[in-house]
């Protein structure tokens, strides 16, 4: 038996909107589809980011498009391990390496890396379920993270305290 | 016989110092360059238009402008202007792209060819990776959209902008777009295959942006 959280206090999809959540959900210029790989939960620049489960930090980095960027492992299902993956962070107060538990602080949600343009409405903690720390672009490697929370919090905020045994 | 070879080859390293000068001389000439923009303060709100993470001059005249406008059908999205830098008022916008989904941002590139000073416009834009780049040509002030490159470049797993690793050149009728470097090429499915730079490309012939799998 294992147990999850969430990794904010209040956790909606950005804009409650489908485009924000896994898979080929969003769209380019010319119409054809795009993935995403993960869900944007609104966060205001500064919302505390915590650790869904106890595990390890597989690493913290600052670069690219993610920005900053926090990936823990944790145990799951069937002695298999997965990566919850935080993006485009404004403070991060983990280390590589280090051990945490079920809603340690990792740090503060921002607008780092390719987020930094947008405007405050769309401030949002970038999420990824992977089943690789580091993956293959697009949805290799990744899980939606519907599989870990069991719903999705598209139009009504699902409250962080909650936790969920698996 | 010995003769013979002596002669071919003075001949052919004669053909060389003829030819070699011009041939150098053409290729910079033929070769589009990007050009350096320069980002500027300038209030668009008179323009009808409110969100512009950037504005960058292109020359003294024209304006390139990334802005966030909203529509009836939709809520605001990514577009880019074309702003006569010495007119006032909406008539200013001299091109409005279409909008570009729901991208989170929108960046500009311009190429030109010293050539003949012809320009290209290449809109990248993504989200937590590069969708790609939407292509137009640009002749003064009217720019029109000749197609797209979705490759992108794998660099530590993330899917980064195809734009370094672009080499653009002119064949007279024709412009070529190749590649450097290896790329990434999407499929409908949300996977990603990579491809060597010699078995794919792509040729703008009048105002069509066509791909093409052997461009040795």
């Amino acid at each position: 038996m294992g147990q999850v959280t969430w990794p904010l206090e209040q956790n909606v999809i950005r804009g409650n909107k489908i485009n924000h959540t896994f898979g080929m959900v969003r769209t380019n210029a010319d119409g054809t589809p795009k993935p995403h790989q993960g869900w944007d939960f609104k966060a205001a620049v500064g919302t505390t980011a915590f650790a869904i489960a106890d595990g390890k930090i597989e690493f913290v980095k600052d670069s690219g498009a993610y920005g900053k960027q926090i990936c823990l492992s944790f145990a799951w299902k069937n002695q298999q391990t997965l990566y919850a993956f935080y993006a485009h962070m404004n403070t991060i107060q983990v280390t590589q390496g280090q051990q945490v538990t079920m809603n340690t602080v990792l740090g503060t949600t921002g607008k780092s890396g390719n987020a930094q343009n947008l405007p405050a409405s769309e401030d949002h903690l970038h999420f990824e379920i992977r089943t690789k720390a580091n993956t293959g672009l697009g949805l290799a490697d990744r899980l939606s993270p519907i599989k870990v929370f069991g719903k999705c919090p598209l139009s009504v905020a699902q409250n962080g305290n909650e936790i969920i045994t698996f | 016989m010995l003769l013979v070879k002596r002669g071919l080859l003075i001949g052919i390293v004669g053909w060389l110092m003829l030819n070699a000068p011009f041939s150098n001389a053409a290729e910079p000439a033929r070769l589009y360059q990007q050009r350096t923009l320069t980002t500027v303060q300038r209030d668009v709100s008179a323009l009808g238009v409110q969100d512009c993470p950037s504005i960058q001059a292109l020359d003294p005249v024209r304006l390139l402008a990334v802005c966030r406008i909203a529509d009836a059908k939709a809520a605001a999205r990514l577009h880019w202007l074309l702003i006569d830098a010495q007119q006032t008022g909406t008539s200013a916008i001299r091109f409005r792209s279409g909008d570009f989904g729901d991208a989170d941002y929108l960046q500009i590139a311009v190429f030109s060819k010293a050539q003949d000073g012809a320009e290209l416009i290449l809109a990248e834009s993504g989200a937590e990776f590069s969708y790609g780049v939407q292509v137009y040509t640009l002749d003064g002030m009217q720019a029109r959209r000749v197609g797209a490159i979705p490759e992108v470049l794998n660099e530590d797993g993330e899917a980064r902008s195809i734009v370094p690793a672009l080499r653009i050149r002119d064949h007279g009728a024709t412009v070529q777009f190749s590649f450097t470097a290896p790329v990434m090429v999407p499929d409908r499915q949300g996977h990603y295959a990579e491809v060597a730079p010699e078995q794919v490309c792509y040729v703008l012939k009048g105002d069509q942006l066509r791909r093409v799998t052997d461009c040795r």
